[in-house]
């Protein structure tokens, strides 16, 4: 069994429990219950587990942002697409930018909501591959499970094109 | 529960952008070692995190903080300790002598296995190519155990196979 540890990682609310609840098959939770500090779900990949480290986006976790990313493949910062949001969002990929070895990508989330930057404009911003996203609706799951497996592919150096379109 | 055995109250609420944020505190007691002020936020993650099983009440090494939860704040009582080091001894003897046996069963487990690829290497080396049958003349071992230890092996990349006919020859790389 080989586990692949995968980050959500971004500032509170932006979905990131949301999106982790939408993998799972679980119904996402609208009453917002931050997560404390950090919180570890699992996803079976065939012979793989990807191991998702979900880190609460509060300012006074953000020291601890840095250990937890170590040793990630993947991390998938999660925005909830506004323009506030995105330009600090670009802070924390600044930062994720400098922990070699690993792959950062961006979830443009709560793309139903007004006043929302579309992905590509946010990709323009964040320079990081972004995909939109509506964290709350659970026909995306598929969506959200093909674009985890596709960057971890790309993560770990394999060809995605075997999965087609997503 | 008497009002001396208290050393601080503190209600420690939470902001959704900075995270956990202390509102205030009483402190009761002149010689004060609970520092809240440092590590407010590692009691309201203690209290909070974790999931479904949520702490009402954690033993320290000098104190104990009891914590009740209102919606997201949290109002936690320091107490001073009145544990009962004896009792704590017992169940560490009981724990201690637990994991012991465990320990002790996995480390033997491990020197064998050891052992046996060491022979196995060595048998490989002498006679360059050996099949399983050949193998098992010089281990009291079931073919598939020996097979499990050469497929160990070779996923180390120490040893590789061949195939001639039906049999599988086994080698060192």
């Amino acid at each position: 069994m080989v586990s692949i540890k995968t980050t959500f990682i971004g500032y509170p609310t932006v979905g990131k429990t949301t999106l982790i609840a939408l993998l799972k098959g679980k119904v996402p939770d609208l009453n917002y219950e931050p997560t404390m500090l950090i919180d570890f779900e699992t996803i079976q990949m065939k012979e793989h587990e990807i191991k998702i480290w979900d880190i609460g986006g509060q300012a006074s976790f953000e020291p601890y942002w840095d250990q937890f990313v170590e040793n990630s493949v993947l991390n998938v910062v999660v925005t909830d697409s506004t323009p506030q949001n995105v330009l600090k969002t670009k802070m924390i990929i600044e930062k994720l930018n400098k922990v070699k070895g690993s792959r950062t990508i961006a979830i443009a989330n709560k793309q139903d909501i007004d006043g929302r930057l579309n992905s590509n404009r946010i990709e323009n911003i964040l320079r990081v591959p972004t995909y939109p996203m509506v964290g709350i609706d659970p026909n995306n799951r598929e969506k959200l499970y093909y674009i985890l497996i596709r960057e971890l592919l790309i993560a770990c150096g394999t060809d995605p094109n075997e999965l087609g379109d997503i | 529960m008497e009002m001396e055995n208290i050393n601080t109250i503190a209600l420690i609420g939470f902001d959704i952008t900075k995270g956990p944020v202390l509102r205030w505190k009483k402190s009761y007691n002149k010689n004060n070692m609970i520092d809240v002020d440092q590590f407010y936020t590692n009691f309201y993650v203690i209290f909070r995190g974790g999931g479904k099983f949520k702490p009402k009440m954690m033993v320290f090494d000098q104190f104990q903080i009891v914590a009740f939860q209102n919606e997201m704040d949290l109002l936690c009582v320091f107490l001073d300790n009145k544990i009962n080091e004896e009792h704590f001894k017992e169940i560490k003897k009981i724990a201690e002598k637990e994991s012991s046996k465990f320990i002790s069963s996995s480390t033997k487990l491990e020197t064998e296995s050891d052992l046996i690829k060491e022979k196995l290497i060595q048998l490989l080396k002498e006679q360059e190519k050996l099949t399983i049958k050949q193998l098992k003349k010089h281990f009291p071992l079931s073919y598939w155990t020996i097979r499990r230890y050469l497929t160990d092996l070779e996923e180390d990349g120490i040893i590789v196979r061949d195939k001639e006919h039906k049999e599988h020859l086994w080698s060192v790389k």
